[in-house]
């Protein structure tokens, strides 16, 4: 039956959404950095894989020279905002995000400006194939990173969020470990990218925009904040929750904006309600 | 000489209007110490409600603006009492709060494009242009200067002078200790979002008349307005507007030698730049204590 | 929680589940009805219901079920694998190049027939199924280039929407300077801008003699309007329709000599869809009309091909509707040609005293 591969492309999108969110509450759930960057990291490691693979490089090869490019401007951002307080970081990387986005517009020669990339390679030929790849991708990932909420790093990054001056006062290098905890995520954005890039064949400058921001945020939240499982939960529900309400008949004049009238109402609600979101266990003081 | 007095005037003009945002932003944070995004879309609802009370309902132009300005305040309010002390009342953590904001933000810019549609609209004004120094300059420009100015030394006088003031400043600098002395927070933060969001009803009239509404205007103005606040000093809402006059003119001057399609990134540069270097802006207002 | 996982679960099964076999026709529109490009995906759903009210009037039996793109290419891609998966679709329509992009792969590999209205001309040679409808930005920037050129005017700037026409309208003017010997000068702009003045001052300092003005009627409000404060009267040539562009709010609303001179193309549209229309939505505007115009003529020429195709392959709906000369396009046009592009075709006028007259520019 030809539903099974709508649920296929769904379960594609949540498995690529899914290692972003875990990545990003490694920087905002454990280390308490606010990073507003992490949709630039997905668009670099996009663009990077696209444009290489474009030019002949293996695929694999592109793609995670995706993930390094991510990662080397996840070390770089982090070098300089590190230091700043909670809000004014979340500024500082919501700006790279938005000159990534003009670069990206602008830089015409390389990325072809607002016409976007299309007809970039896929891996596999079919979905149910290039489903397997995303969801061991995303396996590894939450692997990758459950270890690390159980290791002595991560321990130490949650230390960091709670009280970073006792951190520092028990001889722990904090701003080591935020550059890492950064340049980490940031590796893993990047590499969600790239098959982002190779499962939808087409990306512009809007890859940079605010929208996936709100998102990603919205799946963090909701799954809560310094749990790996809560992050891959947070990715499906926030992906299958607004799948009902297209098939509530709105009169198609008001359509497009009813539906995100409701998730943004619904997006409220969790966050009154509940904000620490299904398995979070804390709230950044 | 003409064209350098028309790039500096443009600059002035543009810098007025992000000062007009960023003050109500600015006033907002200072007091609650979040970010209101959401301050954009009370804007964008000001611009939208005052299309539709002068130009749909064909109201008088005055009676429109003060009906705009009244429900500007209190749909500021309503949004406070029913998310942010919310989530306040729940200690809720500034990552939350900043994602509520951007809801609300989205919430809002959906139901102006459900209830307005996506097209354009335009107040229409009767708008003389003048000559100055060479340079040309119109009418609503001119007010919008005039009053991005008014309104700073209104806010000043308000927090110097008035009992009000004093209150908000109190809250701002220790929440705790205003409490000690009597102070109700809560009330003093209802009415910081009745003045800050009167602000975005000015702002959102004024920018209405002069650059024409769309669903999507609130974010982008709000974006250039914390901008120039971060430039100025974003807990200072004298710092708030001038920081906006600089964003303004450097953006304006910018694009005489970049191409003219850079002019956001300059913003965000700008912004990325004083984050790094200077985040408590150039007149240096410290938010937090180290 | 469970009980929230649940209810979704349910909602979303209880949903999918197929209740008609009926021998309707199905034709899926993903559509921009909310981000940038609201202001065409609404209007054009007004066009989409006219065309299946008279379908069903004369006895046909169709059904168009319309999805949100959000003008972007993930939410289309969604949009178009439900569409294709759940609703079984027999032929999309899609608006815009991110969400046409994206659909295009599925097409190919449902082989679903798919009519698109963007500028990329990629989509085209990548995907046998597919059609498209519009004008071409290269060739509007050229000739309006070169009408400019050879009116006698040797500086030309082009303001620009940095949109996807950018770089092909780019190409366009490039192209005429290299031919001409004249000087092009560019002056982008994002879409959400809101203030032209500088741009305007470069362009006076850069002394252009005349303007290829590409974007949409929010930014012609303003630029015509901020030109005329700072006395900028130069010529300027709408490298965008009428339609898009040169509305007639930006007639009625701009200062008279700013928009003397200035030289605009239209889609003709035919009479008797105006009426109807106008019988229909008495307050719909240019902009509006273009839109839905162009939704109803998708409509109908994807149903007309897969009426006379019926449970044939998307080659047969493709030529058939390559073929399809009977049908009187809302749009006035000649139908799809051979490289199946359905080419508008502009009509040409310039403003002079309150009127728009014809000119012959090619």
């Amino acid at each position: 039956m030809a539903f099974i591969n709508y649920l296929i492309h769904l379960a594609i999108l949540i498995g690529i959404y899914s290692i972003l969110t875990v990545s990003l509450n490694l920087a905002v759930g454990f280390t308490g950095l606010l990073n507003m960057g992490h949709v630039g990291f997905f668009g670099i490691g996009a663009y990077t894989s696209a444009l290489l693979s474009l030019a002949g490089f293996p695929i694999w090869l592109s793609i995670l020279c995706g993930g390094l490019l991510a990662m080397i401007s996840g070390l770089l951002l982090a070098l300089p905002t590190t230091r700043l307080k909670g809000d004014y970081l979340a500024l500082a990387t919501l700006g790279f995000t938005f000159i990534m986005g003009s670069v990206a517009r602008n830089w015409t020669d390389v990325t072809r400006g607002a016409l976007g990339i299309p007809g970039i390679p896929k891996i596999v030929k079919g979905n149910p194939e290039f489903l397997v790849i995303v969801l061991i991708i995303a396996a590894i990932t939450y692997f990758v990173f459950w270890k690390i909420s159980k290791s002595r790093f991560g321990k130490t990054c949650e230390a960091i969020r709670d009280d970073e001056l006792a951190a520092k006062m028990l001889g722990k290098d904090t701003f080591k470990h935020k550059i890492a905890a950064l340049g980490i995520s940031a590796f893993f954005a990047g590499i969600g990218g790239a098959l982002f890039a190779h499962y939808i064949t087409f990306i512009d400058p809007s890859i940079f925009g605010i929208g996936d921001l709100i998102l990603l945020f919205s799946m963090l939240i909701v799954g809560g904040l310094a749990s790996v499982k809560g992050s891959a939960i947070g990715t499906i529900i926030l992906f299958l929750l607004p799948e009902p309400l297209r098939f509530i008949g709105f009169p198609s004049s008001i359509l497009g904006p009813m539906r995100e009238i409701i998730f943004a109402l619904i997006l409220l609600l969790i966050l009154i309600y509940r904000p620490k979101g299904f398995f979070g266990r804390v709230d950044l003081a | 000489m003409a064209i350098a007095t028309q790039l500096i005037l443009n600059g002035i003009i543009a810098g007025a209007i992000y000062a007009l945002v960023a003050s109500g932003f600015s006033l907002i944070y200072s007091v609650t110490k979040f970010m209101h995004f959401a301050h954009g879309a009370v804007l964008a609802l000001g611009a939208y409600l005052m299309y539709s009370f002068a130009v749909i309902l064909g109201l008088n132009f005055w009676l429109a603006i003060l009906l705009t300005l009244v429900c500007s305040g209190f749909a500021g309010v309503v949004m406070d009492q029913l998310v942010y002390k919310q989530l306040r009342k729940r200690k809720a953590s500034g990552a939350v709060l900043l994602i509520a904001s951007i809801a609300l933000m989205t919430l809002i810019t959906s139901l102006i494009l459900a209830f307005w549609g996506a097209d354009v609209k335009t107040v229409p004004t009767v708008n003389p242009v003048f000559d100055f120094l060479g340079a040309r300059i119109t009418l609503t420009q001119i007010i919008i200067v005039v009053v991005s100015v008014v309104l700073l030394l209104g806010l000043w006088l308000l927090m110097k002078k008035t009992k009000l003031g004093k209150a908000m400043r109190a809250v701002a600098d220790n929440k705790d200790v205003a409490m000690t002395v009597g102070i109700n927070p809560e009330r003093i933060y209802t009415y910081t979002f009745i003045i800050g969001s009167f602000l975005a009803g000015v702002a959102g009239i004024l920018i209405g008349i002069e650059q024409n509404l769309y669903p999507q205007m609130g974010l982008s103005l709000v974006i250039k307005g914390f901008t120039g606040a971060v430039i100025g000093s974003l807990a200072s809402v004298p710092g708030a507007v001038l920081g906006s006059f600089i964003l303004g003119l450097v953006e304006n001057i910018g694009i005489w030698w970049l191409p003219s399609g850079y002019k956001d990134a300059i913003a965000f540069v700008l912004l990325f730049i004083f984050l790094l270097f200077r985040p408590s802006g150039l007149l240096g207002v410290k938010v937090r204590e180290v | 929680m469970k009980q929230f996982i649940a209810l979704i679960a349910f909602l979303f099964l209880s949903a999918c589940v197929q209740v008609e076999q009926s021998e309707s026709i199905k034709i899926g529109a993903v559509l921009p009805l909310s981000g940038w490009g609201a202001y065409w995906g609404s209007p054009e759903q007004k066009g989409i219901a006219l065309a299946v009210d008279e379908i069903r009037a004369q006895g046909g039996k169709i059904e168009v079920i319309i999805e949100d793109s959000k003008t972007g290419a993930k939410d289309a891609a969604t949009a178009g694998s439900k569409l294709i998966n759940i609703d079984k679709v027999q032929g999309i329509i899609s608006e815009f190049a991110a969400p046409s992009s994206s659909i295009s792969p599925m097409s190919v590999e449902s082989r679903i027939p798919v009519i698109y209205d963007a500028l990329s001309k990629k989509i085209l040679s990548e995907n046998p199924y597919a059609l498209k409808v519009y004008f071409d930005s290269e060739k509007e920037c050229y000739v309006a280039t070169k009408y400019l050129a050879q009116k006698g005017y040797k500086v030309i700037g082009g303001v620009i929407l940095n949109l996807d026409f950018s770089p092909e309208c780019k190409r366009g003017m490039d192209k005429t300077a290299g031919e001409n010997e004249i000087a092009v000068k560019y002056y982008d702009f994002d879409a959400d801008t809101t203030d032209f003045k500088t741009i305007i001052t470069k362009m006076q300092n850069d002394k252009i003699e005349s303007v290829v003005f590409i974007g949409y009627e929010d930014h012609a409000l303003i630029f015509f309007k901020q030109r005329s404060d700072l006395g900028f009267i130069v010529p300027v040539f709408t490298g965008t329709s009428k339609a898009d562009t040169f509305t007639d709010k930006v007639i009625s609303e701009s200062p008279k000599e700013s928009l003397e001179g200035t030289i605009t193309y239209d889609q003709k549209i035919r009479e008797g869809f105006v009426q109807k229309m106008n019988a229909r939505h008495p307050e719909i505007t240019d902009p509006d009309l273009f839109a839905a115009a162009t939704g109803y003529d998708e409509i109908m020429y994807l149903y007309r091909g897969l009426s006379k195709c019926s449970g044939k392959s998307a080659e047969c709906v493709v030529s058939a509707i390559m073929s399809d000369k009977d049908y009187q396009s809302a749009l006035e046009t000649e139908g799809f040609g051979a490289d199946r592009v359905m080419h508008l075709i502009p009509s040409y006028s310039t403003y002079s005293k309150g009127e728009l007259i014809p000119l012959e520019v090619e």
